[in-house]
């Protein structure tokens, strides 16, 4: 499905989705949430104007709506992590609230009517550089500084779990690609030497598969279990082959 | 003199929003007959048609002008315009009011995304506090007496359908499976 219209400007992933189920007109279900669910993620993809920080919230939602969507196409379907998650639609539900109610709070601060204290204080203005808020003393400091330290414990303890760099085959097509093009010919066990686990040695043998379907390499096998040798192929293309090739 | 009227002076005198903690020390009654003591203060002042008003917030009362005279008050003390809110930074406040205190991964649990930069620019500005309390090791944040006199309310719950935004079940809904998730 096409995007069909722009969206002005989101501050955050709810207001992005809010913004594409009303703009459909409809009421918010599981229902339209999985009918957004790809306009949401072409938003998303290649959006310059979502901060780096943000992105993770971003893709939060994207894959609350992608399980939705499959839930819907494979009812078997069961995540046991994802369903631990409070649900989307009660979620944006209640964002949706909260941004009704925010309308009429801003009337209030824009309206005329407000209260003074003896002193009139103001609400303060941002000033740049260091202010401090009033009443701070070196013990206000070293309270926080106490409470900064014991926050960051959990944080040291939590158990350490790390994601496996993922090694793509668009990458091994072009290390490959790489090499040929210097040496001319090489082999399948100096290719994947160095291999850091077995998916990247099977990603290196899809990638070699690949340039020969390119016609980029032919390979050459004595017997079985026995090295692979690759040598360029004389007609190769001068393209970088890892643009032609689509997961 | 009744206990009202004593509150009345030091809240006058104090300029500042006070606790009823305070009140309490410096007036030798419980706590108790302090909340009691600003209810009959509210009411006397509501009542005889005083330019005065109380508002209430947690434990603390500030004796304010009522947002009726708002501009000649403003007037007499030339004072500014508040700046306008941003949309995150309205959206924020109005979570707070309603809801708070509230952690932050709670607050950030209803708008979506992550809001540390919003909570750290609205605390500057005095619209926001920190709680003493925490919940799950975290600090909980709420609107400040400055904010509720900016919109002219004598308390939060004078804001536009605030029982049904408060108690609303599917908050605490929203709000209780992330503390599930994150109970150890």
């Amino acid at each position: 499905m096409a995007v069909t219209f722009r969206i002005e400007k989101f501050e955050g992933p709810l207001d992005l989705l809010l913004q594409l189920v009303e703009q459909e007109k409809l009421a918010i279900s599981e229902i339209s949430l999985a009918t957004v669910a790809e306009q949401f993620v072409n938003h998303v993809q290649g959006n310059k104007e979502i901060a780096p920080e943000e992105l993770a919230d971003f893709l939060v939602v994207a894959a609350k709506l992608m399980y939705i969507k499959s839930k819907m196409l494979i009812p078997a379907l069961h995540d046991d992590e994802l369903e631990e998650c409070p649900d989307l639609e009660t979620q944006l539900r209640e964002y949706q609230r909260f941004v009704a109610a925010s309308r009429e709070i801003n009337a209030l601060w824009a309206g005329s009517r407000r209260s003074y204290s003896r002193d009139a204080r103001a609400t303060r203005t941002i000033h740049a550089g260091f202010v401090p808020p009033q009443g701070v003393t070196a013990d206000t400091l070293l309270h926080i500084m106490r409470r900064v330290i014991s926050r960051l414990e959990p944080i040291l303890q939590l158990p350490k779990v790390s994601i496996e760099r993922a090694v793509t085959i668009q990458e091994k097509i072009k290390d490959l690609y790489e090499r040929i093009k210097g040496h001319a010919r090489t082999s399948f066990r100096a290719f994947v030497k160095g291999s850091e686990n077995r998916t990247e040695v099977i990603v290196s043998f899809l990638a070699l598969l690949e340039l020969v379907k390119q016609r980029f390499v032919n390979v050459e096998q004595g017997e079985i279990w026995s090295d692979i040798h690759i040598h360029r192929h004389k007609d190769a293309p001068e393209f970088d082959p890892a643009h032609n090739f689509q997961v | 003199m009744n206990i009202d009227a004593k509150l009345e002076a030091l809240l006058f005198a104090s300029a500042k929003p006070c606790t009823v903690k305070r009140l309490a020390e410096i007036t030798g009654a419980d706590a108790d007959d302090v909340k009691k003591g600003l209810d009959a203060l509210a009411v006397r002042l509501e009542e005889s048609g005083s330019g005065l008003m109380l508002v209430r917030h947690g434990h603390e009362a500030e004796l304010v002008t009522r947002p009726d005279v708002a501009e000649m008050v403003g007037a007499l003390l030339k004072a500014e315009a508040y700046g306008e809110l941003t949309r995150p930074s309205l959206e924020a406040l109005t979570i707070l009011a309603y809801r708070g205190p509230l952690t932050r991964p709670e607050l950030e649990q209803v708008r979506g995304v992550q809001s540390s930069l919003i909570l750290r620019n609205l605390l500057l500005r005095g619209l926001i506090e920190e709680h003493e309390e925490t919940r799950l090791g975290q600090s909980t944040y709420g609107v400040t007496v400055d904010f509720l006199r900016a919109l002219g309310v004598s308390s939060v719950s004078e804001l536009p359908d605030y029982e049904d935004l408060r108690g609303n079940a599917t908050v605490a809904d929203v709000l209780s499976q992330l503390d599930e998730a994150q109970q150890p």
